[in-house]
């Protein structure tokens, strides 16, 4: 690629659109799926467990968010 | 929002769009403005020059939000990814307490000052919210390009409309 812009759209910059695009989805599709786990019962631990990161690395990123969804949380020993 | 650039150091019309960007994306839920929602903000306010502008090639707040919409599934497209995966998806989300500025915005900003410096006007305090659709319109790649262009809007015709409008033009606004 020389000093010429690329087009926006068409080969590399579709690929990497793509990139942007899945990352959003991903994202939307972590958190929606942990909503939906958290709401039919499962526990923070077993929510960790089924993403393969830690308790603390979910809590991190969802608790906020979860905490005013209205969700009942259960406690780690129940 | 502290981040290098400051918007105090404008005017109120670009100060308020700005903020506008931000607002736009902290409802979104992220914590990062880009220059999609610089878009978005320009679009919302319908009766600045700039929004005016973006009307006119169909681009009100509504039309953006769906040009926007159309090119991230066509994104999810090339992945092979069939845009409804995202239909039904809950997920709750909080607007984050601030919003800082992308890469897109900044770049967008950093060459709609460009221009505005290269026709004599230095002082911030002066650029107007048409500069920031200009600097928009001299993006070359990212979301925002890509949407022009999937909407089949004429970036380059809209960027001589909006030159056009820039104080010492013939079809200068005042208000712009």
């Amino acid at each position: 690629m020389g000093k010429t812009a690329p087009s926006p759209i068409g080969g590399a910059a579709d690929e990497l659109a793509a990139v942007l695009a899945l990352r959003e989805l991903v994202e939307l599709r972590e958190d929606a799926a942990v909503e939906r786990a958290l709401r039919d019962g499962w526990t923070w631990a077993q929510v960790a467990e089924a993403l393969g990161v830690t308790r603390q690395a979910v809590h991190k990123r969802h608790l906020r968010r979860i905490a005013v969804s209205g969700i009942p949380l259960r406690r780690r020993n129940e | 929002m502290s981040d290098a650039f400051d918007p105090g150091a404008y005017g109120q019309n670009v100060r308020v769009t700005l903020m506008g960007a931000a607002v736009e994306a902290q409802r979104r839920g992220l914590d990062i403005a880009e220059a999609e929602h610089l878009l978005l903000a320009l679009a919302a306010e319908s009766l600045s020059p700039a929004g005016r502008l973006l009307a006119e090639v169909g681009f009100d707040h509504p039309g953006v939000t769906t040009a926007l919409r159309v090119e991230r599934e066509r994104s999810l497209q090339v992945a092979g990814v069939d845009p409804s995966a995202a239909a039904g998806l809950h997920a709750t989300r909080l607007p984050p307490p601030r919003a800082r500025w992308g890469a897109s915005i900044r770049e967008a900003i950093k060459r709609g000052a460009e221009d505005a410096k290269a026709s004599g006007r230095r002082d911030r305090r002066a650029w107007r919210q048409t500069d920031l659709l200009i600097g928009l319109l001299l993006l070359d790649i990212g979301t925002v390009p890509r949407t022009f262009a999937y909407a089949g809007v004429d970036s380059d015709a809209l960027l001589a409309r909006a030159r056009a409008t820039a104080p010492g033009s013939t079809e200068a606004d005042p208000a712009g």
